[in-house]
């Protein structure tokens, strides 16, 4: 297993000019160290205004940092201009959280799947239809879907429609910022168990893109992820395997977030355990 | 004792522009006594918004209330005019919404915003709207209330603003308060905090509470009775104990299975697929013949899709609407 | 204030462009003012030469700008060839009778277009709505000097306003109420006609604007809290739906000089407008300079009030 991805020192800051005159800034990121592993499942954990959605944009080559370093395959993101960014691009793809306005609503489910092979490839129309069609069937929407625009989906099917369109380049890494929290917890359920299909170890290794999952849902992070990464005011203060994570948190972030997310510590079929 | 509000048989219907008409709402009833918290728990697309707008008239214009009744210790709401209804909202019954950044207005401090629903039910001095609304104000804001009472609303976080949504909602000390997943675009810390408000209101003020969410997480702990909608209609209608512990509709059983518990991290197993309900979520276009979950029930008999199941007592002390229990 | 001062600079700079440019065309239209007189044989080419030395036109232009920009910094605008006096004072006077009709109309047609627009959006859709937008249309599509012509046809056959100018012949003998009262039917003409040109497009922003706004969030909020109708439309709704109907009133400020050119020259009333037109085609060259400069002042002026009231009404704004 490679690393594939290494931030070192993150940092991000939006500077602001007030109407005063007075100048201030906002560190949405400090000092951030992370390091994805190829084929993993990641959960990237905290409150709102925490940095993950700061740094899932850094990583994503969306933000440009204001310190710190990427490291992408042994290639160093930070130093590389727009162009040579473009080849990396389709390699590190996101996903957003509302479904509902992500899409150009002019677009049919079939130019929405096209555009990155448009942008990026030189497939032909015909064989990108059908790739089009393979690509719904993985993220498990019907075939006949290509003609419909994303206003006629619903909430989870869009969403399912956004992880295909990323899907489309075969991304080394896919992120998901918040993209399972404004869903129902049955929709929840069934992309959480897509997106443990599409990493599945039997799936060949050049197939199976690392998975990371920006939430401040604390459960879906521990069952999905195997390693989750605890953020708070633009630090990473905690990281580890999900056990300890859950098992024995050392921050006081991690225990605000276990406190607050399950309050029951759990429900079984028996009663409450508190 | 008598109930605050009563609901009977309400039904809506949505005529959307292509001609398709949804039937969002199919003969609910409900009964909210003083200072109860109800829950009302549902996917998208069970009802369970249209009901909670309904109560008050604020539907679309798209929308049609086919008979039914709201009442509110007699009087039927759905028979008021308009002006009538206006002096019932806000002051007897009152709302609040998911998005709190988008129910306050954009270009008013805060404060003045909390003023003018006590302009709009009260014939108070200036001084004493300010006076009351500062009281309310930092009973809510313990810290920091002089800087965010005229603070304008993007100054504030996404928390902070919901609970001066609750505070306009609650100035007038209206005897219930409608809550349409007021938690769901908060982080985990804000929602226990608009939890632990609206329980230390109830405590205070006797509020009845009606609580739209997805989530029965956050009715643990909180709610007195939860009523489950699916495809329009009430399914299930228990006290929120019983039903965490055991469920009665097979529909109830399957939601519950399919949110993960933290403690199965621990046991690390091969298959981390989450239970999920299968099929589709029901098409609210067609009038179904039977009951509407019966396609994607576990449990599913003949009569199922043959009629719609009435309700009857469950062993959990609650009702159930499932050919399981009679029906 | 930071946001505030750099839009004042902006004003300032683009004042200075303005005048650079009137001044580069003006003096680069073929011809000046002295080309005329060369056709009369009576006027021998060396007092030509002689007088268009004394009004420096054979000078460099460069130089020219310079002379008249220290001149205005004295407060004067240079001098006209054809009225032989300051061009300041001239413009003044013209100025003030034309600020007379467009004040009036703009104050008219905005207390009409507000409350219009306001209700026609509250009814959106119904035929109280239909109503008010399709005769906005029609009005809109009506060109300005059509609307003219027709109301002075009006007048002039009903014999009940007077068919052009400012006051009536021997008006400077009457009592001041009298006067008055002959001003304002000398007016009325223009300014009907002025409030009706600029009806339709304030009466369309102002309905699109709070007709947006009723469908926000908030509003359906507020009604909620069983906040009556008529203060959710003037308190909730309007401000609201302020910020594009600020940037139209700045307009409406910036034409006030400059918009009732046409409506002036029909029913001949002696404004800024004739008075600039005479001076384009004679060549006098300063007058128009001044002119130019002068409705360029109110258009940035305009544009920069726009500016501040933003900034006070819109606390988003502030923040950035």
């Amino acid at each position: 297993m490679e690393a594939l991805l290494s931030a070192e020192n993150l940092g991000k800051e939006y500077s602001s000019r007030h109407s005063s005159g007075a100048k201030t800034s906002v560190r949405a990121l400090d000092h951030a160290n992370l390091t994805i592993w190829s084929g993993t499942r990641v959960a990237i954990v905290g409150a709102s205004g925490s940095g993950k959605s700061t740094l899932a944009a850094c990583l994503a080559c969306l933000e440009k940092p204001s310190a710190g370093s990427i490291r992408f395959k042994n290639q160093e993101l930070t130093a590389l201009s727009e162009y040579e960014l473009r080849s990396i691009r389709p390699q590190i793809q996101l996903v957003f959280q509302d479904p509902a306005t992500v899409f150009n609503p002019n677009f049919t489910v079939l130019k929405v799947l096209e555009e990155p092979w448009i942008l990026q490839t030189k497939i032909a129309a015909e064989e990108r239809r059908e790739l089009a069609r393979e690509l719904l069937a993985r993220v498990g929407l019907p075939r006949n879907i290509l003609g419909r625009g994303p206003r006629d989906l619903s909430g989870g099917q869009r969403q399912r429609l956004a992880i295909a369109r990323a899907l489309a380049l075969e991304p080394k890494i896919l992120i998901l910022d918040e993209a399972l929290s404004a869903l129902d917890y049955s929709v929840q359920a069934q992309i959480a168990n897509l997106l443990l299909d599409l990493s599945d170890r039997s799936i060949p290794p050049t197939k199976r893109p690392a998975i990371v999952l920006i939430t401040h849902d604390l459960v879906m992070a521990a069952r999905f992820a195997e390693e989750i990464v605890v953020m708070q005011g633009g630090h990473i203060v905690e990281s580890g395997p999900t056990q300890k994570i859950i098992g024995s948190p050392e921050h006081e972030a991690t225990f605000a977030l276990l406190a607050c997310t399950t309050g029951i510590a759990s429900i079984t079929e028996n009663g409450p355990v508190v | 004792m008598e109930p605050l509000l009563e609901v009977q048989n309400l039904s809506v219907c949505y005529h959307t522009p292509a001609g398709a008409d949804v039937f969002a709402l199919n003969g609910a009833n409900l009964r909210i006594e003083p200072g109860e918290i109800v829950g009302v728990l549902g996917e998208s697309g069970s009802g369970k918004s249209t009901l909670a707008a309904s109560l008050l008239k604020m539907l679309p214009p798209t929308a049609e209330m086919e008979g039914g009744a709201v009442l509110l210790q007699g009087t039927n709401l759905l028979k008021l005019d308009r002006g009538e209804l206006a002096r019932i909202r806000g002051r007897h019954i009152s709302l609040i919404y998911q998005e709190p950044a988008v129910a306050l207005h954009p270009t008013m401090r805060v404060g003045a915003q909390i003023e003018e629903i006590l302009r709009a039910h009260s014939d108070d001095s200036q001084d004493e709207r300010h006076r009351k609304a500062r009281e309310l104000f930092d009973a809510i804001f313990t810290a920091d209330a002089d800087r965010i009472y005229s603070s304008y609303p993007h100054q504030l976080s996404g928390g902070q603003r919901q609970k001066i949504a609750i505070a306009q909602a609650i100035v007038c000390r209206p005897g219930l308060l409608i809550a349409d997943e007021p938690t769901s675009s908060l982080d985990p810390m804000a929602q226990r905090e608009i939890i632990e408000l609206l329980k230390k209101l109830r405590r205070e003020r006797n509020l009845a509470i009606l609580f739209v969410t997805h989530s029965l997480e956050m009715l643990h702990g909180f709610a007195n009775r939860v009523v489950v909608m699916y495809a329009g209609r009430i399914i299930e209608d228990c006290a929120a104990n019983e039903l965490l512990r055991s469920p009665q509709h097979p529909y109830t059983q399957a939601l519950l299975k399919c949110r993960p518990r933290v403690e199965q991290a621990e046991n690390a197993l091969d298959d981390l697929r989450i239970p999920v309900i299968p099929g589709e979520p029901p098409d609210l276009s067609v009038r179904v013949q039977g009951c509407a979950f019966e396609s994607r029930c576990l449990e599913r008999m003949q009569i199922c899709r043959e009629r719609t199941p009435e309700f009857s007592n469950s062993a959990n002390g609650g009702r159930v609407r499932c050919f399981k229990f009679g029906g | 204030m930071r946001y505030l001062t750099r839009r004042f600079l902006h004003a300032v700079f683009l004042l200075a462009g303005a005048t650079v440019v009137t001044f580069l065309f003006t003096a680069l239209a073929p011809g000046n003012y002295f080309d005329e007189m060369r056709l009369n044989p009576q006027i021998s080419p060396e007092t030509l030469t002689a007088l268009k030395a004394r009004y420096d036109l054979d000078k460099p232009l460069g130089i020219r700008y310079l002379v008249w920009l220290k001149s205005l910094a004295h407060g004067e605008m240079g001098y006209s060839f054809a009225y032989n006096s300051p061009v300041a004072t001239l413009l003044v006077q013209r100025a003030r009778n034309t600020l007379l009709l467009t004040i009036t109309a703009t104050l008219l047609a905005w207390s009409i277009a507000l409350p219009l627009g306001v209700w026609s959006a509250e009814r959106s859709g119904r035929w109280a709505d239909r109503l008010v937008t399709g005769s906005s249309a029609i009005l809109l599509v009506i060109p300005d000097i059509a609307l003219a012509l027709g109301f002075l046809m009006i007048a002039v056959h009903t014999r009940w306003l007077p068919a052009g100018g400012m006051a009536s012949v021997g008006s400077e003998t009457l009592s001041f109420v009298a006067r008055l009262w002959d001003l304002s039917r000398h007016m009325f003409l223009p300014v009907t006609i002025l409030v009706f040109s600029a009806q339709p497009l304030l009466v369309r922003h102002v309905r699109s604007a709070v007709a947006e706004t009723l469908g926000e969030g908030f509003i359906r909020a507020a009604e909620g809290h069983g906040i009556p109708r008529g203060r959710l439309l003037w308190r909730y709704a309007l401000p609201a739906a302020a910020n594009p109907l600020i940037s139209l009133f700045g307009f409406s400020i910036g034409a006030l000089l400059s918009g009732s050119l046409l409506i002036e020259v029909v029913t001949s009333w002696p404004g800024l407008g004739p008075f600039l037109l005479e001076a384009i085609l004679a060549r006098d060259l300063y007058v128009v300079v001044g002119g130019v400069l002068l409705s360029t002042l109110f258009l940035v002026a305009g544009n920069f009030i726009a500016d501040v009231m933003l900034f006070w009404a819109d606390p988003r704004i502030r923040a950035e």
